[in-house]
């Protein structure tokens, strides 16, 4: 795997340029035929098409597998195994909490799941593709294109109005056309029911209609995953309520939904629960609804 | 994210930290408001001096006596006695100095001037009808002096405004009489006005024959049949080279010379007083660039400072922007046009106090202060490259921001 991308792509034959949306194209949801490219569905058959099933993002490839994945921090002399030799496997469409105390791992896991980190070791395949060795420019267009993050703290920038919150992610995909990007991020907040409060800057917004601008900016490049890292920390429990609510309806619109929490009540809500505890996976269920 | 759009997004920010950025501005605003004023200040002298010594004539080459060696001191120049009118004559051969055009000896004294109840005091030259000719001067009402004047001793004088103004007040000189060292004199013709060369005021003047001059200051004692100085000029400035040589070999044969290290002459070409005048204000110049230059490199280190403030305030913000997707290429390229920004704007306004300096100081001070359209280009990208220098640093740390460290920073 340590062939450049360039090289890979020549070897099959690709015309043209590595394209970022060859590269990083989106799974269609409900579609596990075929993607982008018919070399990636024979996984192991030969040398090459083994080479390649880690390059070209596959709907037949699980969307997330990780392989002995750890991640060790060096704080001084001493050495923090946050995570240790984890396997974990996220399917299309799934809606998975992983549930574990403070100092588990879990968010050592999500920063590795959302690309925000990579492992010391092992391998992690983001829809066929393995991250674990890209570089930090890399990451970031993976996390563009293919990871919506929703954040306990909302993380809004305050004095854009609610809709150009939404659309950052569509700027640093380079989407040119404003009217597009504006026409998008006003989609997105219709979807979590906010389409009235586009023009509302985030301090005349309540937590949980935040929160809600949170997802939209999670959803609006249309990504294969939301990550959501505690996302009802910061909210009463009515408005928990709601945002658990749409991560629902989420799901049954086929999204792949991932919650990182402490809580039972939430982490339940979910159709499969992984516990985690001193960076491994200590029990992963399915629940049934 | 493309230049527009983070262009947008560094002016955005630029603007919702107004007061702090205005404060920032302000360090590359007086450094760049000094270089303006300074690099104008040193312009204006330049061109007042050179004006000023245009206004002596064109083609001119001065000779003084002066620079002997008596009993191993050197005197300054003018410091003895060796041109004579006789030299000034001799100049004025057509066969020996074919490249010289006209020669006029002056001859200068302070006198006191009386007309009616008025009395002045002015310097009195003894000079040829040429004078006016060499030293770019005209005759603005009456006429000049004639060379049978100078043939006849005859006792009239051409005067400059200054002097007509003090003794005959709005009345016209032309006509009238004034008293020169009990001497009447009548009045043939006024000077254009021109200003002054160096300390010397070229308006308080009064010309009168040489000869008539040499009555009047007396032939005798150690001054006899000397001259102050000769003026000559050369028949174009292509030919200032060989009326030079022309009037050194001739004056150091007259005068029995053979070493020309002992000449007992000095030969000034104007162009030379040009080079030496504005070597001088170059020299003023320089140093005040070098002054502006270190509040520029003061103003560059608060853009900086300000800078690194603004990243550790924002590191939520950039975090949150690299979980997004920037890279950290888009973030460098925000950070680096919001400095280059603050560098622009602070230049854009140190312009324009500058020139406003330029405009309004000269009313205040006696000096004038040139507005370079090259200083003002030169500057603004100065202040750009300051900010985009200065910006360097802060950006890149932000640009190596881990995003976890970053979102996770309260």
């Amino acid at each position: 795997m340590e062939l450049p991308v360039v090289e890979q792509e020549h070897l099959l034959g690709v015309p043209g340029p590595v394209g970022k949306d060859r590269l990083f194209a989106r799974p269609q949801r409900g579609n596990h035929e075929s993607v982008t490219n018919s070399g990636a569905n024979g996984q192991g058959s030969t040398q090459v098409t083994k080479e390649f099933a880690d390059l070209i993002p596959s709907a037949n490839a699980p969307l997330i597998e990780l392989q002995k994945v750890s991640k060790t921090y060096r704080m001084g002399t001493l050495e923090v195994k946050a995570l240790q030799e984890i396997d974990l496997t996220i399917e299309h469409g799934e809606y998975v909490a992983i549930m574990g105390q403070s100092g588990s791992g879990k968010s050592t896991l999500m920063h590795i799941l959302g690309c925000l980190d990579i492992p010391t070791s092992g391998i992690y395949r983001l829809g066929g593709i393995d991250v674990s060795k890209m570089g930090e420019s890399e990451l970031a267009e993976v996390r563009n294109r293919r990871i919506g993050f929703v954040f306990q703290q909302f993380h809004l920038l305050p004095r854009l109005p609610a809709w150009k919150n939404v659309e950052l992610p569509l700027l640093y995909a380079g989407e040119r056309d404003h009217a597009h990007r504006r026409q998008r991020a006003e989609e997105a907040l219709a979807s979590v029911g906010l389409s009235e409060r586009a023009t509302h800057r985030p301090t005349e917004l309540s937590g949980g209609q935040q929160q809600r601008v949170a997802i939209a900016r999670a959803l609006v490049t249309n990504p294969s995953i939301v990550l959501a890292d505690e996302p009802t920390g910061n909210l009463a429990s009515t408005q928990a309520d709601e945002i658990m609510g749409i991560f629902e309806s989420l799901h049954t619109e086929g999204r792949t939904v991932v919650i990182i929490t402490h809580e039972p009540d939430i982490a339940t809500r979910a159709h499969r629960l992984v516990r985690i505890k001193d960076g491994l996976v200590i029990d992963d269920e399915a629940l049934v609804k | 994210m493309n230049w527009i759009e983070t262009t947008k997004s560094a002016l955005d920010s630029l603007v919702e930290r107004r007061t702090r950025s205005l404060l920032t501005m302000l360090g590359i605003l007086i450094g760049i408001a000094a270089v303006i004023l300074t690099v104008g200040l040193g312009e204006g002298a330049q061109n007042k001096v050179t004006s000023a010594i245009s206004s002596l004539g064109t083609n001119l080459l001065i000779i003084t006596p002066g620079s002997t060696t008596t009993g191993g001191v050197r005197g300054g120049l003018g410091s003895s006695s060796s041109l004579t009118l006789a030299d000034a004559n001799a100049l004025n051969s057509k066969v020996d100095a074919p490249d010289i055009a006209q020669v006029s000896a002056v001859l200068q004294r302070g006198l006191v001037l009386t007309a009616g109840s008025s009395n002045w005091t002015a310097p009195v030259q003894g000079v040829s009808p040429s004078y006016l000719n060499i030293r770019d001067r005209q005759v603005v009402s009456g006429q000049n002096f004639t060379q049978n004047d100078v043939t006849t001793h005859a006792d009239v004088a051409l005067i400059g405004s200054t002097v007509a103004q003090n003794l005959f007040g709005l009345s016209s000189p032309v006509g009238q009489t004034m008293n020169l060292a009990g001497v009447p004199f009548t009045v043939v013709g006024e000077l254009n006005t021109a200003g002054a060369s160096g300390s010397t005021s070229e308006d308080n003047t009064v010309l009168v024959p040489i000869t008539t001059a040499e009555d009047l200051f007396g032939s005798t004692g150690p001054y006899a049949n000397s001259v102050s100085n000769i003026l000559v000029s050369a028949k174009s400035s292509t030919s200032m080279g060989a009326a030079y040589q022309e009037a050194n070999s001739l004056l150091l044969e007259r005068h029995g010379i053979t070493n020309p290290a002992n000449a007992d002459f000095t030969i000034t070409p104007q162009t030379s007083l040009l080079s030496t005048a504005s070597s001088v204000s170059k020299a003023l110049t320089v140093l005040l660039v070098g002054i502006a230059a270190i509040a520029l490199v003061v103003g560059g280190i608060g853009v900086m400072n300000i800078m690194l403030v603004s990243v550790t305030e924002r590191i939520r913000e950039i975090g949150l922007r690299k979980a997004l997707g920037a890279t950290p290429a888009v973030i460098l390229r925000q950070f680096l046009i919001e400095a280059t920004f603050l560098g622009i704007l602070g230049g854009i306004f140190g312009v324009a106090v500058g020139v406003i300096g330029a405009l309004v100081l000269p009313h205040f001070v006696s000096q004038p202060i040139a507005i370079s359209s090259l200083a003002i280009v030169g500057s603004v990208i100065v202040a750009a490259g300051i900010g985009l220098i200065f910006g360097v640093y802060p950006a890149s740390r932000a640009a190596r921001l881990s995003p976890i460290d970053a979102l996770r920073s309260e």
